[in-house]
């Protein structure tokens, strides 16, 4: 018995490729064709690698729950909490998310997406200087010069090369590979590094001086600049500003290589300025790579319901918003949070040591199909079932185009967004029986 | 010796997102590169082991040498091991200081501890495996 | 079975020709019916005016570029919060408010209709998956085609059929409502940079104009039976001088539909500029508002501006891009591939600012000069214009004659000059604001007929009931009585319950989303066209399976289904 399932849409990264082929043998997946690496991982590595079931801690052991029981568990400890950390998210459909973000505000909790610890310092730029952006379609379609900053594009996004810019068919060139030009600027020679037309290698930390550079070269004012900036030679930025000048269609695509290091959001200001202004001579794009599948869509639920992408804070009653404060990093490192809930996201292998620690001290409930680095830490791990395997729903790709994911394997389990919903429904009944 | 750790996506940790508790990813999050000059200066050799500390913090790592790693410096792909050494300071941004940390290295004989074990450090109670 | 008989009510109705007759209305079930029940619930409207639930025929409530501009702006999201209380949720914002704001603050004003002036076809989840959480109104998304290259292929092959094709399968495929034209060829133009600056102007790399993709596809919309007709935001927005390309954009149409207009033309205001540059900007509403009042096959929106903050957003990527280096403000872009464009802006209007006055009295003449109101809507292109809370005040300018020429004393002088505001004497009657903001509304947008915008037997039964009594009232001398009127409903019923009190929420009701099935014999069908498909494969960086947007998205959907002549 094989199946062979056409148009599926990869959940790990946001590039949402939607043209993946699974095949299906005997109920499991035994085959995907057109995705990437990491993407054929999420999808073949599944079968066998799921808990049964609910795992609680009690004391020492681990023991296997009901789905009831957990249900009953996650309500009273979301209830009774006085400052619930409601984080993850990202790889939860919108239809999830929107509950999360009407659950944070019925329990006066925290709601944060792995934005915090992504592309947050991106938004906050954006909130100072807005965004010129675009769909990759239209980078795919007209840009002949690309780059990649901070970004190691053939590891982290493998197909975003070849989906949506360089390798790309493009309708305004007649052999586009031939005809784009692909700068890489990075602390490190990364493989990406490796197929740029201009490699610009710049010292750790040294991202908002060699944009400064820049913007001052298209500024014609090249003359207050010194012969090297942060390890670029002062020929080379001057070299990159002319091609940049040159486009008739530049798109810039930066990573976290620029959100997390000194600057953080600064850094982002500064390149989206460098943009601005290139846009005073010819036209220019700039789009995070944002890395999970949906951290996009939680960003845009997050907005439509609460006004604010992230970092929401529910304790007064009004929604209060105030990165640095209310991100789930400095809520843990502060040890404010009196329990979390985790949803399908790894803050034990991505967090700082100090707030794992303390999500080992409080209770928190994991949601998540697999065992991970927060298995160990958490109270409680729910499994449900897989976004874009045996649960669809909406996910937002990177640049902002919602596409239905697509569910192709039949489920014992049940979905995030059912669990939400009736944790969701008696927290509300408890609340108003009080 | 006094190095700067850099964290980033490899392929082969983003293969194992799903499988944190796999030897791969193990062997992956928890093996930094170095440049070889900046190895023989600590005297030691790809697949031996050190001890990296940082604001009295240690965890022990696998070495590989890598020619495209700038002297100084070193790549620890992210996940638990790299973030061990990662405070919790945000510099009101909500954003730790996941990249650039600065850390001590010294060659060490001791054993790397799995995910699981690096979680017990920290409160938690490994799970299986 | 749920039954409400409102009593004593001051009704206008423009639709059925009732003009102020204190009357019954019977409800049950959601519907307006002949009579209830003796036992059913009572409310006494006490003489106050009743009108048919308000109807936004041009607004920015959710979507891509309105979530944007929230997204960039937790400034103004703290311009505006209010907790969760009772039925509602709670709100944050106030140019651009959350869904559950717009949503709660349009009810408080008795609105029950909205129609999302931009949708990219791309982008249709988002504004559906808004649309969900904006519950107390029914919702309409006008489609994006500015920018469409399958839709430009067959303007410039000049195939009427094809382009009915590729409009009648987008609108379809996205669940969309009528056909939107932001700049059309502009947005293309800006794909690279560029603009379009006349109707006449050939569209970079296209073989086509501005008056060729109007034209064809006001005669596609006919074609294909759509109940709204074309939706213009013409080229040259904001531009002084741009009364000229206004002026000759009117003259497009011929009057093609006995139902309704041909052609509605959106935000007349920001197009009626004289002069040549922002030095010497002046009013050209009497020549704009002479042309239309000649048509009848045109009906337009004010888009009115009103002092204070706000943000703008539109479809037309350069124009913001324009505004943006006037204002050095922050700037978000978002061009659509294949389709459209959009950009957003803060912005602060200033009644110190000549050219700010100006346009404010602009809006003002237009909506006094166009001699029937059916054909000028009461809009501010929220919130491009002022957000919608300030609609109450423009209810007020435009029937005290007092009230503007006090205003008009706060105003850069310049205004009294460059316009003819204080010359005009003309105050609109109840009547005239029921027919621009309802009546005109449900007629414009052809939606009279699934009972919307009128109290007939069997329409929907969407009511909004204000705290001011017509017969009473000298809303030339009262008119901040009239302007409180507006700003809260004694009552908002919509599908037959009360949805709103006094101000607060009372309850939700499931929310419809009105979206037209247009059915196409199969040789229409784009989707049998190996080159259609063929180019969506190649150009579109989704697939086409994935790009048709799932029944999951209306779940109350009302299919309005056309058919071609």
């Amino acid at each position: 018995m094989e199946d062979k399932i056409r148009h599926v849409i990869c959940p790990y990264c946001g590039c949402l490729c939607d043209d993946i082929l699974i095949e299906m043998t005997g109920g499991e997946i035994s085959g995907v064709e057109n995705a990437c690496t990491l993407g054929a991982r999420k999808f073949l590595d599944d079968a066998g690698n799921r808990l049964k079931g609910p795992i609680m801690r009690k004391g020492d052991e681990w023991v296997d729950i009901s789905y009831e029981e957990a249900i009953d568990y996650a309500v009273k400890v979301l209830s009774e909490a006085d400052r619930p950390l409601l984080y993850g998210w990202s790889g939860c459909m919108t239809e999830t998310q929107a509950i999360g973000a009407h659950l944070a505000e019925l329990i006066g909790g925290i709601v944060d997406s792995t934005t915090s610890v992504c592309h947050g310092p991106s938004i906050l730029a954006i909130q100072e200087v807005g965004h010129p952006g675009c769909t990759l379609g239209q980078v795919k379609n007209r840009a002949d010069t690309i780059i990649y900053w901070g970004s190691n594009t053939i590891e982290a996004h493998p197909r975003h090369l070849s989906r949506y810019t360089n390798y790309a068919d493009a309708y305004f060139f007649h052999n586009a590979f031939r005809e784009r030009k692909v700068i890489v600027v990075d602390v490190r020679k990364t493989v990406t590094a490796e197929i740029a037309t201009e490699f610009v290698q710049i010292d750790q930390g040294g991202d908002y001086h060699v944009l400064s550079a820049l913007r001052a070269i298209i500024r014609e004012r090249g003359g207050v600049i010194p012969d090297m900036v942060a390890g670029v030679p002062k020929a080379q930025l001057i070299r990159v500003a002319e091609i940049c000048r040159q486009a008739k269609f530049g798109a810039l695509f930066f990573g976290v290589g620029i959100t997390m290091t000194g600057g953080k959001y600064k850094n982002i200001r500064n390149a989206i300025e460098f943009i601005s202004e290139l846009n005073r001579y010819t036209k220019w794009t700039i789009s995070p790579m944002r890395g999970h599948s949906n951290v996009y869509g939680s960003n845009e639920v997050f907005t439509w319901i609460s006004g604010y992408p992230f970092a929401v804070d529910y304790s007064r009653g009004i929604a209060f918003y105030n990165p640095g404060e209310t991100t789930a990093v400095d809520i843990l490192a502060r040890k404010e949070a009196d329990a979390a809930l985790i949803m399908s996201s790894d803050p034990g292998a991505h967090f700082p040591r100090v707030c794992s620690e303390h999500l080992a001290r409080i209770p928190t409930i994991l949601f998540d199909p697999y065992p991970s680095a927060t298995t160990h830490l958490c109270t409680l791990q729910i499994p449900t079932a897989v976004n874009g395997i045996d649960a669809a729903g909406t996910a937002y790709r990177m640049d902002g185009i919602p596409i239905m994911t697509r569910r192709f394997m039949e489920t014992v389990y049940p979905t995030d967004t059912k669990l939400m919903q009736e944790i969701y429904d008696r927290i509300r009944k408890v609340k108003e029986d009080a | 010796m006094k190095i700067l750790v850099n964290t980033g996506r490899t392929v082969v940790q983003g293969s194992h997102v799903g499988r944190k508790n796999s030897p791969e990813y193990f062997r992956e999050t928890s093996n930094l590169r170095l440049n070889p000059v900046d190895m023989m200066e600590i005297g030691v050799d790809d697949g031996e082991r050190i001890k990296a500390t940082t604001d009295g913090i240690s965890v022990v790592l696998m070495v590989t040498s890598d020619e495209m790693i700038k002297r100084g410096t070193g790549f620890l792909p992210l996940g638990p091991y790299a973030n061990t050494l990662v405070g919790g300071t945000t510099h009101s941004t909500g954003m730790p200081d996941f990249k650039g940390a600065e850390v001590n290295i010294e060659a060490t004989g001791e054993k790397i501890s799995t995910v699981g074990e690096l979680m017990r450090h920290l409160g938690g109670l490994p799970y299986g495996r | 079975m749920h039954e409400i008989l409102i009593k004593n009510a001051f009704v206008i109705d423009p639709i059925q020709g009732i003009h102020g007759d204190i009357m019954d209305i019977s409800v049950r079930d959601g519907r307006i019916v002949d009579k209830v029940s003796g036992t059913c619930e009572v409310i006494d409207a006490g003489g106050n005016l009743t009108l048919p639930g308000g109807i936004d025929s041009h607004t920015h409530v959710c979507g891509t570029k309105v979530n944007f501009g929230r997204y960039m702006s937790p400034e103004d999201m703290r311009a505006g919060r209010t907790p969760r209380r009772g039925a509602m949720y709670h709100t944050s914002g106030y140019t651009v408010p959350t869904t559950y704001g717009n949503s709660y603050r349009y009810s408080k004003m008795g609105y029950t209709t909205l129609l999302e002036g931009a949708m990219a076809p791309m982008e249709a989840r988002h504004t559906h998956e808004e649309f969900a959480a904006t519950p107390m109104q029914d919702m309409l998304a006008n489609t994006l085609f500015d920018g469409n290259w399958n839709l430009f292929e067959a303007v410039g092959d000049k195939d009427i059929r094809q382009a009915a094709a590729v409009i009648g399968w987008t609108l379809s495929a996205v669940r969309g409502f009528g056909v939107k034209l932001t700049n059309p060829g502009g947005t293309e133009a800006w794909g690279f940079g560029d603009d379009l600056s006349s109707i006449d102007e050939t569209v970079p790399n296209w073989d086509i104009t501005p008056r060729d993709i109007i034209d064809t596809s006001i005669k596609a919309c006919e074609f294909l039976h759509l109940p709204h007709s074309v939706h213009l935001h013409c080229n040259n927005l904001g531009m002084p001088g741009n009364y000229r390309t206004t002026l000759q954009t009117l003259d497009i149409p011929s009057d093609l539909n006995p139902d309704r207009q041909t052609l509605y033309l959106t935000h007349v205001q920001f197009h009626s500029y004289g002069g040549s540059t922002w030095g010497d900007i002046s009013s050209e509403a009497e020549k704009v508002a002479s042309s239309v009042n000649t048509k009848p096959q045109v009906v337009i929106d004010m888009g009115q501006v009103m002092f204070g903050r706000t943000m703008t957003m539109t479809a037309d990527g350069p124009m913001e891009f324009r505004l943006y280096t006037l204002h050095h403000n922050k700037w978000s872009n978002h061009d659509v591939e294949l389709e459209t464009g959009s950009g957003v802006i803060p912005v602060y209007y200033s009644r110190k600012s000549p050219v700010n006055s100006i346009m404010w009295a602009i809006g003002l003449e237009l909506a006094l000069l166009v001699k029937n109101p059916w054909q000028c809507m009461l809009t501010t292109d929220n919130p491009n214009g002022a957000p919608f809370v300030k609609y109450p005040e423009i209810i007020g300018l435009l029937m005290s004659n007092l009230y503007r020429e006090k205003e008009l004393d706060q105003v850069h002088k310049l205004t009294t000059d460059r316009t003819s505001l204080g010359t005009i004497d003309r105050e609109l009657s109840f009547e005239d604001i029921a027919v621009m903001t309802r009546a005109g509304q449900a007629k414009a947008l052809g939606i009279i007929d699934q009972g919307k915008g009128h109290l007939k037997e069997g329409a929907l039964a969407d009511i909004a009931i204000y705290p001011v009594k017509p017969d009473q009232t000298d809303p030339s001398l009262q008119y901040e009585e009239v302007i409180g009127a507006f700003q809260q409903t004694l009552y908002t019923l919509k599908d037959g319950f009360v949805v709103n009190r006094d101000g607060e929420v009372i309850r939700g009701i499931p929310n419809r989303t009105f979206w037209v099935n247009a059915n196409l014999p199969d040789d229409m069908d784009v989707m049998k066209s190996p080159r259609f498909v063929e180019k969506f494969s190649r150009y579109y960086s989704v697939d086409l399976e994935n790009y048709m947007v799932q029944d999951d998205y209306v779940e109350r959907g009302i299919e309005m289904n056309t058919h071609v002549a």
